[in-house]
């Protein structure tokens, strides 16, 4: 690019010594990531060296894992533990309106009340369900209100035409009386949905490091007599 | 120089998170010819895909210790422990033959085998202390994709029932704390795949957890 590639002194800045590692870093990494994904680089077919590296990598970890493994030991590895002692009366987690299903005495099937013989459940014993009280509204039409008409000046009480003065007839807006409520059937409630994963994408990522790349160099591009100054 | 080399070093940088990004589909099976110590008995040798093929040694130490109550040839190849609500999922090229599920509520997984190899795998959500998941070996009784249950008034999508008073394998919440009603709840989309393979009669063996847990009841 420029002379001072080629001078001998380049080296000798430590600023450029830390980007040169930087570099071989990245390159390094690039490399490596593509001759394993054999996709990065067209050239190389199947059964390239890309594949030999992949096969190589998959072969180490299959052997890592497969050695000396026993086969709960490799449940084991991918298990992710024993529960734990203090969930294990916990039972899915109680929804809103599952109270009202549970009051609900379970149902069996047999003749177990003939063999019993108890007795018939009095008529005045509380109710088997959990009767949602809601009394529907009776449609008394109440009484309009703010009809305190302001008698006032020389107009008269009942003057169809109202003196400029003030006063006259206030007439109520007509009050629409509301139908009485239904009371509605509880909804089922839906499974919460789960969130979304906190690990971005890849792209995010990417995006970010191009941020990061863009202000990283931005800031160093800028005199340094900008960045200090006060103003 | 400076400005360059950042922009060489950024451009580089971007390059290795493509390649990371653009991962390739996973290879295609190729038949091997060093896999030599997978068990003589199958005709055809064993594709090397990533697999983990269980050596004869590794087979008789799990038969013997009761990990596994019958042959398998290879495993999935899960590289670490799975969180609740992962599963993993890969019939490809894995022959058809009769399928059977090990459920492991000790170790709080599900395995899914076909002609021995094991195609599936995820975490569970098992019965509570109170409502035990029965242990032991027992058939799919009846399948039902949209089945709603009746005593607990919940929606159980892909159920694919295993006894007579209400305990399946169905879709759920997998989730770290959870506990069912007896059910095997597996996460919503390996329920639907498992639904799909899985069919009335096939083998569920639940290994129930160990003795250490006291019973309450």
């Amino acid at each position: 690019m420029s002379a001072a590639v080629t001078s001998t002194g380049w080296l000798s800045n430590p600023r450029n010594v830390a980007l040169a590692a930087l570099f071989a870093v990245a390159f390094s990494l690039a490399v490596a990531i593509g001759v394993y994904n054999r996709g990065a680089f067209p050239g190389s077919g199947p059964g390239g060296v890309g594949d030999a590296v992949r096969q190589g990598v998959n072969q180490g970890l299959n052997g890592i894992n497969a050695l000396g493994e026993t086969v709960a030991g490799l449940f084991g590895s991918r298990s992710p533990g024993e529960r734990a002692q203090g969930t294990l009366a916990n039972m899915k987690q109680r929804r809103g309106q599952a109270l009202h299903q549970r009051a609900l005495p379970k149902v069996r099937r047999g003749p177990s009340a003939a063999i019993v013989g108890a007795s018939p459940v009095p008529p005045a014993a509380a109710p088997l369900y959990n009767v949602v009280t809601d009394v529907p509204k009776t449609g008394v039409p109440g009484t309009p209100i703010g009809f305190t008409p302001t008698p006032g000046g020389p107009g008269g009480f009942l003057g169809l035409t109202p003196s400029p003065g003030g006063g006259g007839i206030f007439v109520p807006p007509p009050v629409t009386i509301a139908p009485p409520e239904t009371p509605t059937t509880p909804t089922t409630p839906t499974t919460p949905v789960t969130p979304t994963a906190p690990v971005p994408e890849p792209a995010s990522w990417i995006m970010m490091l191009v941020g990061f790349l863009v202000m990283g160099s931005m800031l160093r591009r800028r005199p340094r007599a900008a960045l200090l100054s006060p103003s | 120089m400076k400005p360059g080399g950042i922009a060489i070093a950024g451009v580089l940088l971007l390059l290795a998170g493509a390649a990371l990004w653009i991962r390739q589909p996973e290879p295609a099976f190729v038949a091997d010819r060093a896999a030599s110590n997978f068990q003589s008995g199958s005709q055809t040798a064993p594709p090397k895909d990533g697999r983990v093929y269980l050596s004869g040694a590794q087979l008789e130490q799990a038969l013997a210790s009761k990990t596994l109550d019958r042959p398998v040839k290879s495993l999935l190849p899960v590289r670490g422990p799975l969180h609740f609500g992962d599963y993993q999922w890969n019939d490809r090229a894995v022959p058809e033959g009769p399928l059977w599920i090990r459920v492991d509520l000790g170790a709080q997984l599900i395995s899914v085998f076909r002609a021995g190899h094991e195609i599936g795998t995820s975490v569970i959500v098992y019965g509570g202390d109170n409502k035990r998941t029965p242990g032991g070996r027992l058939h799919i009784l009846s399948r039902d994709k949209d089945h709603r249950s009746s005593i607990y008034d919940a929606d159980m999508p892909y159920t694919l029932q295993l006894t007579y008073d209400g305990v399946a394998i169905h879709g759920s919440d997998v989730r770290t704390g959870r506990a069912t009603h007896g059910c095997v709840g597996v996460p919503l989309e390996f329920a639907q795949r498992l639904f799909d393979a899985a069919k009335v009669g096939d083998e569920v063996v639940i290994i129930p957890v160990s003795a250490k847990a006291p019973v309450t009841t």
